[in-house]
């Protein structure tokens, strides 16, 4: 749909220029259009018009054949008439041989009486005829007579006169002849033959002439006949010929006049429509039909109008909408970049990192369920006593900015109240009184919070009806009860504190409920008893971490969309550097994956982000300060602790910032090994071969491909093991002969 | 051009480029070096010094720029010079043997010393 800004105006019907109104056809000249409109014009329907035009049609056929007709009977007439007036010839000229015949038969029949010898030119045959002369005669009379009555048949009314006289004539001449026969039987031939020369014989001339006559006048008639034969034969070829050429002309001329009547407004209602097609409903159709083209280019007007209406209504609707979305686009936009800003202040609140408290490993794992959450964790310095450490890990009971917003508020009232008091109880009671005062209705902060020294061990902890702790010894798993009510919700609370110590080796895993109450596909919850499952058979620190982050991705499947904030604190308490501790650890628990035993130097994880290998390499570096490697040594560790972990990230797991790498330095007599782990326990590692430098240079191979060659050419050893889930890079410096590395064990 | 953590910069003496190197040479260097590169051979130096004086870190994407770069060099026979290495990095070096095909230096002033500035010296 062509933009309205760029087609032209809506609504307003917009005059179309001469040939589009023609509808593609070619301007028709001034007559041929005059009669095309006039036709278009008469108020009659398509089908009468269409009916009408062949109705002409067939008119001018139906004439010519009855024109035709009539000219084909008249012709027919006359030729009926040439033949009788054929016959009538024929017939008189018989009737004239048999009255001449009659007239020599008396002759001869008379001359052949009259003398005894026959002259020498007649034969004794004429004279003795058979059958004799007498019947000759009579048989001659009756034949004219018949002959006369055909004659009379064949005639018009008008010449009965004439044969009325010449059957009188002919009577005459029966007479004359009775006479001369009489005359003749009663023996006088030459009497006989006077009657006859008188009589007999003048009467037949008179007869022959008459008949002649009427030869005379028929042949005339005939020739008169023939003409006008001739006449109408010509007229009728005229006339089919002018017929035919009237009826093609007219045929063609009404099916040119109908046609254009008819496909003109045809073609002009889908120029029409291919400009509606194409968004332009300013075009409107104008045809003079007052016939179904006429009726339909009206509605066909109207309905471009009405459409035009709507379209502008929509349109602006639409424009409307677009602009709603850009200010709703505009408004999340903000409220992102707001939220990010909020995430990062969050953050900001949140530890930057885990303390290095000599002889423990402290780890944590934040991962808000939104952009802001409402769980936190803090980690409190106590300037006046470096030997204690603060350790908080809450939960407000809300999620996204107004958690933040109390979170916030939470954590500094905690750290002002831990700095004058040092009970934890006391701590949370003074924190409880203020959040009361300020925090909204229906919101409250469940907290534990511990101090721990960090020498002995000992650990002074309440709980704002926070999720239990879980404690880790040689005895098993045991849960750290304290009582106390969330904060917030009412006001002079007390909160019970309990002191526990934990021996080397323990550890304690603080957590908030977004791990136990997070659901699977079946609804099913993670729960209490599986999380103290996985605490019972991992000593803890980072890789504990690791592991129940992996297991709950594993437990809620691909797409999970996160429930709630998830917060993981661990404790461990590994003891302290120097040798008595290092054999003091259970080999079991402090085995790296290549089997060697040893003392945990360091173990932590880190987000698979581009650039964290130098986060790696800065723990790694600070973990094996005390050790004195030699520089050379220790850069070299660097670049292969850096290569080895950005493979995990990139190839382990795929940069997924919810998989950690989880790195753990181990130390004994023999060897320094560090152990990079990734979430790729299904991808091999390819042997670690030189690569072909001359190739790359020559473009022949891509530039890439230094990783595990640096690495393995960067430590004396390189292993690689692997589970189901996860990938163990192990590498392994020797500290045999490493003087200054024995002298910091 | 700057990118993360990393800069590169142009400058031309005794006919020769030098490309100044500052920060961590990784992925994040893509983008600099290779502008940098494509500014030192627009002029006519036939010989480009990489200095890495002010490099604190090269990890093995570092070691493919470098590599892409040199390939492109030998290609248009420009001869590429490296200095201010420290003993690690010239170690990787010599390890992913580089310094088979491009002559390091301690230092800029030892470079310009025992480098000749035209290509076909």
């Amino acid at each position: 749909m062509a933009d309205t800004r760029d087609g032209p105006e809506r609504g307003a019907a917009k005059p179309v220029p001469e040939p589009e109104r023609e509808g593609g056809l070619p301007d028709l000249p001034g007559p041929l259009r005059s009669l095309v409109d006039f036709v278009a014009r008469i108020k009659a329907s398509v089908h009468v018009k269409l009916l009408v035009g062949f109705l002409i049609g067939a008119l001018l056929l139906l004439g010519m054949g009855i024109l035709s007709l009539v000219a084909i009977e008249r012709m027919n007439n006359q030729v009926d008439e040439l033949n009788d007036l054929s016959e009538k010839v024929e017939r008189s000229r018989q009737a004239i041989y048999l009255i001449t015949a009659q007239s020599h038969f008396r002759a001869m029949a008379l001359v052949c009486d009259l003398v005894e010898t026959p002259p020498s030119d007649i034969s004794y045959n004429d004279c003795a005829p058979d059958p004799p002369w007498n019947d000759r005669i009579a048989s001659a009379k009756q034949a004219f007579a018949a002959q006369v009555d055909e004659l009379d048949r064949l005639s018009p009314p008008g010449q009965n006169a004439f044969f009325t006289g010449v059957r009188e004539a002919d009577a005459g001449f029966g007479l004359a002849g009775e006479k001369a026969l009489a005359l003749d039987e009663a023996g006088d031939p030459a009497a006989a033959l006077e009657v006859h020369l008188a009589e007999e014989h003048e009467i037949s001339h008179a007869l022959e002439d008459d008949l002649n006559a009427l030869i005379d006048d028929s042949s005339a008639e005939m020739a008169r006949t023939t003409d006008d034969f001739r006449s109408d034969r010509g007229l009728l070829r005229i006339m089919v010929g002018t017929f035919s050429g009237v009826s093609l002309v007219t045929s063609v001329a009404l099916g040119l006049v109908l046609s254009l009547a008819f496909v003109r407004p045809v073609r002009s209602i889908d120029h029409v429509l291919a400009s509606i097609a194409r968004g332009d409903f300013s075009q409107r159709v104008e045809v003079p039909n007052r016939d179904e083209f006429g009726t339909l280019t009206g509605n066909l007007n109207d309905m471009t109008g009405q459409l035009a209406s709507l379209y502008g209504d929509l349109q602006k609707k639409v424009d409307d909408q677009v602009e709603e979305l850009k200010r709703e686009a505009l408004q999340r936009e903000r409220i992102e970049q707001e939220l990010r800003v909020a995430h990062d202040i969050q953050l900001a609140f949140l530890p930057k990192e885990s303390p290095h408290l000599p002889g423990w490993q402290v780890e944590a794992y934040y991962q808000p369920a939104r952009a802001v959450g409402g769980d936190f964790y803090d980690f409190i310095d106590f300037p006046d006593n470096e030997n204690y450490r603060g350790i908080v890990v809450g939960d407000v009971s809300d999620k996204g900015v107004p958690a933040a917003l109390v979170m916030c508020a939470t954590r500094s009232m905690l750290r002002a109240a831990s700095q004058r008091l040092d009970s934890p109880g006391e701590v949370l009671a003074a924190v409880n009184e203020l959040l009361y005062k300020d925090i909204p209705p229906n919101m409250f902060v469940t907290c534990l919070y511990a101090i721990l020294d960090i020498e002995s061990g000992r650990l002074v902890y309440a709980n704002a009806g926070h999720n239990l702790p879980y404690l880790r010894t040689d005895g098993g798993v045991a849960e750290l009860r304290a009582t106390g009510m969330p904060l917030g919700l009412m006001p002079g609370m007390t909160y019970e504190e309990k002191t526990v110590t934990l021996a080397p080796d323990d550890s304690v895993l603080f957590h908030s409920d977004g791990l136990v109450e997070a659901h699977n596909s079946e609804r099913e919850m993670f729960g209490f008893p599986r999380l103290m499952g996985f605490v019972e058979k991992h000593p803890g620190g980072a890789q504990l971490i690791d592991l129940l982050v992996a297991e709950l991705a594993q437990f809620t499947g691909a797409g999970w969309e996160q429930e709630d904030d998830v917060t993981l604190v661990t404790l461990q308490r590994v003891g302290t550097v120097g040798n008595d501790t290092v054999a003091a650890a259970t080999p079991a628990e402090s085995q790296g994956a290549s089997g060697n035993s040893g003392r945990i130097l360091a173990d932590f994880t880190l987000p698979s982000e581009p650039g964290n290998e130098r986060r790696a390499i800065e723990r790694v570096a600070e973990a094996v300060r005390g050790l004195g490697l030699p520089a050379a040594r220790l850069e070299r560790l660097k670049t292969a602790v850096a290569e080895a972990t950005m493979n995990a990230m990139e190839h382990g797991n795929k940069y997924r910032p919810d998989l950690p790498v989880s790195i753990r330095v181990l130390v004994s007599r023999e060897a320094l090994s560090v152990e990079i782990i990734d979430h790729g326990g299904d991808q091999p590692i390819p042997t670690p071969e030189a690569p072909d430098l001359e190739a790359k240079l020559a473009g022949a191979q891509p530039p890439r491909g230094w990783g595990l060659f640096l690495i393995k050419n960067m430590v004396d050893d390189l292993r690689v093991t692997s589970d189901e889930t996860h990938r163990t890079v192990e590498l392994v410096l020797k500290l045999e002969g490493d003087d200054d590395a024995r002298k910091g064990l | 051009m700057p990118g993360k953590d990393f800069e590169a910069s142009v400058r031309y003496q005794e006919g020769v480029a030098v490309i100044d190197l500052r920060g961590e040479v990784n992925a994040f260097a893509d983008e600099a070096i290779n502008a940098a590169y494509a500014e030192a051979v627009s002029g006519d130096s036939a010989t480009v010094l990489l200095n890495f004086d002010a490099v604190d870190y090269i990890n093995s994407t570092g070691i493919a720029l470098i590599v892409g770069l040199l390939a492109m060099a030998r290609k248009a026979h420009r001869r590429v010079l490296a200095c201010g290495l420290s003993d690690h990095y010239r170690e990787v070096f010599q390890i992913t043997r580089l310094a088979d095909f491009m002559s390091i230096f301690p230092d800029e002033v030892s470079a310009f010393a025992n480098a000749p500035a035209s290509a076909d010296s």
